[in-house]
């Protein structure tokens, strides 16, 4: 029994209100996480001060929704002990808003990192990140429309995305090792690139969960087959790099 | 409901009340050692059905009940089967405590007396001490034993009933809504004492309370208008449904 097929209205109408507001809140503090992040990477783009700032003050709005859906939350179990369609909206919203959350972290932290980035001789490195944030932010994007529009296969097509970002996270790392290698005064700065190229993966990873989650929400069964995983930079020695 | 033995069988269940039908075909294995929850809205069939599995319908006016019910393999529905004894290995307990005006003692050893269960006294002291242990009742009644049944609360009343059931060996509990009458907190002694009891009985409820069946249901079934609409594990049901009708009642979306 999916949840597009429920289109009636709960006898105690205010129950259906209160799980309206609870979407709307997610959806909401979905479209700030997204503009956070946006934020970050034209950071790292231009290196740009100014929208790094701004991307890290956004992270206490963050926090802030999520504490509010955490409340609106406990509230539902209390007063309705949901069922079903309900109980799977419910839990999604609780998951959506911690994942979103800790993307908010990483976006912050991109956003610190970039501001200790001084060398520019990083720059060209830096337009793979930025292909790479693009692309986790289309993904969040799209992951958010299949939320509001309760449409699992917009969250599976997102899902599925995440690969390419793995894979463009092994050229960035590959491409950061070998610059650090060449130019032994530039580690500081090479450094933060790798942490950001791993937030940016991470928030990839987050970004599925949530397509995860909203594919349950939807449908009531889980996604199973297991999603392709492309980050190869676990295993990367340095002799590789080189040899690249 | 596959994965284990039923304990027993329906099979395209009719039953009618004079010319008005109140099941159709219902098809439904009660699965041994398990609680077995029924739920659906008011007027459904939850208890006509319970009680077609102890031949209680058989001495309600009108009521004509057609299709297969096996208990162990074999029909409960056969000339040769003495109702008594199917009650005595089938037993019920219903939604409002209603013990028997007499003693705690007499109310426990009525079964066992008639069933001829017990050779001496002490044998039946035996089985009262028992049934009010099993039925997690005996601390609270042991130094009162010869008070009046009705002197309970009703919390203490329903296990006195659930005692008067299982004194007799039952191999399946049904209970009509036991709990419908109780506090929270009786409520709670009475879903622990099941999930006791069901290692040792099939266990069949009636509930309206959807809470209720996930607690203590390892399986439940969904009727509605007469039918059976869907059965399964009680964690799927109330997780994932597969029917709109079962969705809409269990998230109380019901006209
Ligand atoms: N003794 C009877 N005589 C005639 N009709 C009856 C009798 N008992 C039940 N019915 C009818 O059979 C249908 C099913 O009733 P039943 O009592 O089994 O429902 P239920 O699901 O147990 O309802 P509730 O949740 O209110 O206890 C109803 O339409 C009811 O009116
Ligand atoms: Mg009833």
């Amino acid at each position: 029994m999916s949840l597009e097929d429920n289109n009636q209205e709960h006898i105690v109408r205010s129950y259906s209100e209160e799980l309206n507001l609870l979407t709307s809140t997610v959806v909401r503090m979905g479209g700030i996480t997204e503009s956070q992040l946006n934020l970050s990477i034209k950071a790292i783009e231009n290196l740009d001060v100014s929208k790094a700032d701004l991307a890290i003050k956004s992270d206490l709005e963050l926090d802030n929704f999520e504490k509010e859906i955490e409340g609106l939350v406990t509230r539902l179990f209390v007063l309705r002990q949901p069922m079903a369609v309900d109980l799977r909206n419910v839990m999604a919203a609780l998951k959506i808003s911690s994942d979103l959350e800790r993307i908010g972290d990483y976006a912050k932290n991109i956003a610190i990192r970039s501001k200790s980035i001084t060398d520019d001789k990083v720059l060209p490195i830096m337009e793979g990140l930025v292909s790479m944030g693009t692309l986790a932010s289309e993904c969040l994007r799209n992951v958010l429309d299949g939320y509001q529009a309760l449409d699992s296969e917009a969250a599976l097509e997102a899902w599925r995305k995440d690969e390419e970002i793995d894979k463009l996270y092994t050229n960035v790392f590959v491409e950061v090792v070998n610059f650090m290698e060449k130019n032994s005064g530039s580690v500081n700065s090479g450094t933060h690139l790798a942490f950001i190229g791993k937030n940016i993966e991470r928030i990839g990873d987050l970004t599925t969960n949530i397509a995860e989650e909203i594919y349950f929400m939807v449908r009531g069964e889980r996604l199973t087959d297991d999603r392709p995983k492309a980050d190869k930079t676990a295993t990367i020695t340095s002799n590789e790099v080189i040899n690249d | 409901m596959e994965d284990s033995i039923p304990k027993m069988r329906v099979e395209n269940l009719d039953v009618s009340y004079f010319d008005k039908q109140a099941l159709f075909s219902i098809n439904l294995d009660i699965t041994k050692n398990n609680i077995t929850a029924l739920i659906g809205p008011s007027g459904c069939g939850k208890s006509t059905f319970l009680r077609c599995l102890n031949r209680m319908n058989d001495v309600i006016d009108g009521c004509v009940v057609k299709g297969k019910v096996e208990l162990d393999g074999s029909t409960i529905y056969d000339q040769r089967i003495d109702p008594v004894t199917l009650r005595a290995k089938v037993g019920i307990v219903f939604q409002k405590p209603n013990p028997f005006p007499k003693s705690i003692y007499d109310n426990v050893a009525y079964g066992p007396r008639i069933h001829g269960l017990a050779n001496t006294n002490s044998e039946l002291d035996d089985i009262v001490e028992k049934s009010l242990i099993r039925a997690g009742l005996w601390d609270e009644v042991k130094d009162r034993i010869s008070d009046s049944g009705t002197s309970l609360s009703g919390g203490q009343q329903q296990r006195l009933c659930i005692a008067r059931a299982i004194a007799v060996n039952p191999q399946v509990l049904l209970m009509d809504e036991p709990c419908s009458a109780l506090d929270p907190i009786a409520t709670a002694r009475i879903e622990e004492l099941m999930d006791e009891l069901r290692n040792r009985y099939t266990i069949v409820i009636v509930t309206h309370s959807m809470q209720q069946a996930a607690r203590v249901a390892q399986y439940t079934a969904f009727f509605h208008m007469g039918y059976l609409v869907e059965k399964g594990a009680t964690e799927k049901m109330f997780t994932t449904p597969d029917d709109k009708r079962t969705q809409d009642y269990i998230t109380g979306r019901f006209g």
